[in-house]
């Protein structure tokens, strides 16, 4: 990537953060691509052993599409941010084409080592917890956010406290009650 | 779920998981008396709390199943940022190389195929992420632009059209050239040669500013110089028209451009989200200008971040180009400069800081209307420089300088323009003189008296400066040049640079810039310990002013021991009955007011008015204002009003009085307030805020004040929607001069809270309410008017929020 690409998007960045809508729309297209882009270069290598966790992911997508000499903490939590929301946005995404390929009769049923995992399964359930975040968004805002990063970015309460800037103490509550209440409704559905 | 119901249920499930799991069902049940359908909520979220230990982990190793599915699965079909279409062919134009890749989209080299004519141009296509209808509409305008603009120093359009995918692509003048700068200092051009290619963009730039186009993004990277030493301008990407209606297209806002832009590069204008005009490219070329003599980006962009660059393009003056250099004290890096522009560093500097420095100075105001009418008269100067002839806007200077000051100050300042001589020439002057008469120390003194006098004519109006904002960037300038010129030039003549330091400490008081001041003042106090004796009365003057200083900033220990330690001095050499002995007793009356001893403050003032009538001294009125504040506080209406009237029956034949005038006006609007009548006190307010307004710059502390205090009195008329913006505007200020726990932040918070009391928001009135009401106890006292006040706001709002407990125990 150009250093000037590099830089146009820090900027962005920095802008985003600072509450500029415009710097967001064209930010968030660019994270997405380039999540999917390494997410396809990691993950899709056959027979590789891959440890890559899906927090690493966003740490090397914002490691190449920014220049973070010239950012600050909350940048970065910004940026965090974006990127769960993009990464968010890529699983639901396939799970969506996965759940109407198998309503369209496609019947693929692709088993992830050889049945361990019911992806197809799981595509539901995603789109079930998906849901349920954003109903979540509409009472509580914060917990619904910590959710949306535990969920869909790995990450841990620590780094969600940093980046909400709050005390990973308060994190550690409002996740025991996010999870609580997204599983109470999950058994539900 | 609403989020009532969420919060009260989260409250309970967090009470119940830190009790023992046997005592939690009990617990649960008491608190849910009143609705029990949240029992079973809880219950139901505390089982799922044990459920769900490890569904997070469940999920992200199944998400992680699904990613790699998806990326084994799933082609990528969407072009990448990185992707290159390098070979690809679009339309008739082949790919050959990329050449840049920006943020819009990426620039390719390409060839003209199927064509008996060989052409090479450089075709532009945008990201395909990024392809919104509002941006294919900027690429369209672009196009729009390049194709009107016919001008040798501008690369030309060739083609455009839309792909396959729908993306829009530009095909321009093929440029084989290397970016100014570089170009400049690979020949090693010389100061003159560098002026005569500028001259050549000029050209370019003026011909779009007649065609109605600003370019706004006239950075360095996008202008070339072909081997040939052409220029060409590249890159409309952001260009605005000046004229809307020109074409159809661009009915799209261009606004957005600024925060597209370099912001290296970007006008103050343009960083402020101001109109963009022709004055901005202007400022741009003059940036450039600069870079392109002195070798250095005006700020120091470096490393720095978006926020930092802006901030210092909209509120710092650029340095001189021949100081910037000199500041590095790097004298290899000066001396490569130099060498690029094939001469000695001594030399460059001396050609940076003759007419060139005007040049560029006119071109880099932050007010678009100070800089040149145009570029073409920015041409002109360059030629006249060329030329070795007198420059317009060298002519400019001073009587800029001079129209401006009196603009903003009124006629009474007019002599502060003479400030810059006189710290130039006139101090100069006297050092000289100095130096050759040393049997003359009565000189000196009287000297040194006549260039105090003249300092303090200047700026003892000076008071109302402006303190905020790129405004008074000249006023500012002007004093912080004044003071390094003082502390270099007078190393021997300690006193004239005691008092010229304490007479500018004053002017950065009377702004309100307190740390400047504030090392300003000291260093004056211990010159004239040092050189007079710890016990002269100069010492005493000033330790008075650094007292007053100390007071405004909340320091009242530090305060009082000056005022303390300046009323012993002038007691000892003046005696008690001294008109400047009194004005360390109202000044010590004034402190005791301001901490909660009404009594002692009382006795100074009476003290001091004793004094000054024995003298007949004009300085009275101060005392008198002082004194009436402090009995209204006490509550002595009648006596207060007395006073005040008094004083303002001793200002009213006086000219320069209207800011003493306002003072003893306001007190009476408070008694009035106080006293219950607020349509006068209202009607008194708002005049005592329109004279303010006409004496101190907007932000001024003085005019918070009265916005506070007439914000006051309209919510307690029950209008409190109308007096958010004047309450919120005195927060502000105040919250900018003064440590966030003084208690005139405390008070219009206090205030603003009495609107949050209205609005319903009970917590967030409580909070501040408590914090106000400590507050204003811990600097008056509990009998205090200001806290009882408080108090009585507290109650008043536990009684409308129904706590009559509470209500009852703050009732005063």
């Amino acid at each position: 990537m150009s250093s000037d690409s590099k830089s146009n998007i820090t900027q962005l960045l920095v802008q985003a953060s600072s509450g500029d809508q415009q710097a967001y729309d064209k930010l968030f297209p660019m994270v997405y691509n380039r999540l999917r882009e390494i997410a396809h270069r990691q993950l899709g290598k056959e027979h590789t052993e891959h440890t890559l966790q899906k927090t690493e992911l966003v740490h090397e997508a914002y490691l190449k599409l920014t220049d973070i000499n010239k950012l600050d903490w909350q940048n970065r939590a910004h940026f965090f941010a974006i990127a769960t929301k993009a990464m968010r946005q890529i699983l639901i995404d396939y799970a969506r084409k996965k759940t109407a390929q198998k309503r369209g009769g496609q019947q693929q049923r692709i088993s992830f080592e050889e049945g361990k995992i019911d992806l197809d399964r799981h595509a539901q359930d995603l789109i079930a917890l998906n849901d349920l975040i954003d109903k979540m968004a509409e009472f509580d805002e914060r917990k619904s956010r910590v959710a949306e990063m535990r969920f869909f970015t790995g990450m841990t309460n620590r780094e969600i406290a940093e980046i909400l800037d709050v005390s990973t103490r308060t994190i550690d509550r409002d996740w025991l009650k996010a999870r609580s209440w997204l599983h109470k409704e999950l058994k539900n559905v | 779920m609403d989020k009532k119901k969420w919060k009260r249920i989260s409250r309970i499930f967090d009470l119940a998981l830190s009790l023992p799991p046997n005592q939690r069902t009990n617990y649960i049940h008491r608190l849910c008396s009143d609705k029990p359908e949240l029992q079973h909520e809880v219950h139901q979220l505390l089982q799922s709390a044990e459920e769900s230990e490890g569904l997070a982990n469940h999920h992200l190793q199944n998400n992680r199943a699904l990613l790699e599915n998806f990326a084994t699965h799933i082609n990528m079909t969407v072009p990448e940022i990185e992707d290159s279409l390098e070979g690809e062919t679009i339309d008739q134009w082949e790919l050959i190389e990329l050449l840049d890749h920006g943020g819009m989209g990426s620039v390719y080299k390409a060839r003209l195929v199927d064509s008996e004519i060989h052409q090479i141009g450089a075709l532009k296509i945008m990201h395909q992420n990024l392809k919104t209808p509002a941006n294919i509409q900027r690429f369209k305008l672009e196009q729009q632009i390049l194709a009107e603009l016919n001008h040798p120093n501008i690369a030309h359009r060739i083609d455009g059209g839309i792909t396959k995918n729908g993306l829009p692509y530009l095909v321009m003048e093929y440029i084989d050239g290397i970016p100014l700068l570089e170009y400049c200092d690979k020949h090693q051009l010389t100061v003159k040669k560098r002026l005569n290619l500028f001259l050549g963009i000029c050209d370019a730039v003026q011909y779009a500013h007649k065609n109605l186009v600003v370019h706004r993004d006239l950075k360095p990277q996008n202008i070339l110089v072909t081997g040939q030493g052409h220029i060409k301008i590249l890159d409309f990407g952001i260009a605005k028209l000046l004229d809307p209606n020109l074409y159809e297209l661009s009915a799209i806002k261009t606004r957005p451009g600024l925060r597209l832009m370099s912001p290296e590069y970007a006008s103050p204008e343009q960083v402020g989200g101001e109109a963009v005009t022709t004055a901005s490219d202007q400022y741009t070329l003059g940036i450039l200008l600069y870079e392109l003599m002195g070798g250095l980006h005006p700020f120091d962009v470096e490393n720095k971040q978006y926020s930092e660059i802006t901030d210092a393009i909209s509120s710092q003056a650029p340095p001189y180009p021949h100081q910037r250099l000199q500041d590095l004290n790097n004298g290899v890096k000066v001396s490569k400069i130099a060498k690029k522009r094939s001469t000695q560093p001594q030399k460059l500097i001396k050609t940076l800081r003759g007419d060139l420095l005007s040049i560029i100075q006119k071109t880099l105001r932050k007010e678009p209307e100070a800089r040149y009418d145009s570029i073409s008269q920015l041409k002109d100067d360059i030629s006249l420089y060329l030329q070795n002839k007198p420059l317009l806007a060298k002519k400019d200077v001073i009587k800029y300088r001079i129209v401006k000051f009196i603009k903003r100050h009124g006629k009474k300042i007019a002599a502060a323009i003479s400030f810059i001589l006189i710290l130039t020439s006139l101090i100069g002057y006297y050092t000289i003189k100095l130096a050759d008469e040393r049997d003359t120390a009565r000189l000196e003194a009287k000297k040194a008296e006549q260039v105090k006098t003249l300092l303090i004519d200047i700026f003892q109006s000076g008071d109302p400066f402006s303190q905020t904002g790129s405004k008074d960037i000249t006023v500012r300038e002007v004093l912080d040049r004044g003071v390094t010129k003082i502390k270099n030039t007078l190393q021997k003549q300690p006193l004239v640079r005691a008092e010229l330091l304490g007479a500018l400490g004053n002017v950065y008081t009377g702004l309100a810039l307190y740390p400047k001041a504030k090392p300003l003042l000291k260093n004056t106090v211990d010159i004239y310990a040092n050189e007079l004796g710890t016990n002269h009365q100069n010492v005493a003057y000033t330790t008075n002013k650094l007292g007053y200083l100390l007071l405004r900033q909340g320091n009242y220990h530090k305060a009082e021991a000056s005022f303390k330690r300046s009323k012993q001095i002038f007691k000892k050499n003046l005696g008690k009955n001294n008109p400047d002995f009194a004005y360390a007793l109202k000044m010590l009356g004034f402190l005791y007011s301001e901490t909660g001893r009404p009594q002692k403050a009382l006795s100074h003032y009476q003290r001091a008015i004793n004094i000054y009538e024995a003298n007949s001294s004009p300085a009275i009125t101060g005392a008198l204002n002082d004194l009436g504040y402090l009995l209204k506080d006490l509550g002595e209406f009648k006596k207060a009003e007395a006073t005040l009237q008094r004083c303002l029956n001793m200002l009213s034949d006086k000219k320069q009085a209207r800011i003493s005038h306002a003072n003893a006006l306001s007190g009476i609007a408070q008694i009035k307030h106080q006293k219950g009548e607020l349509v006068e006190a209202e009607k008194q307010f708002r005049r005592v805020l329109s004279m303010r307004k006409k004496a101190f710059p907007p932000g001024h502390t003085y005019i918070a004040a009265s916005q506070l205090r007439l914000g006051w009195v309209v919510i307690e008329q029950g209008h409190s929607s109308k007096a958010i913006p004047l309450v919120q505007n005195a927060f502000r200020s105040f919250k900018q001069h003064l440590p966030s726990e003084h208690w005139k932040v405390a008070a219009a918070q206090g205030i603003l809270a009495l609107i949050d009391i209205e609005q319903g928001k009970y917590e967030q009135a409580e909070n501040t309410l408590l914090r106000t009401h400590q507050i204003f106890k811990e600097q008056f006292g509990n009998n205090n008017w200001r806290t009882q006040r408080s108090k009585k706001a507290l109650s008043k709002l536990y009684s409308v929020w129904d706590k009559p407990n509470l209500a009852a125990q703050f009732t005063p």
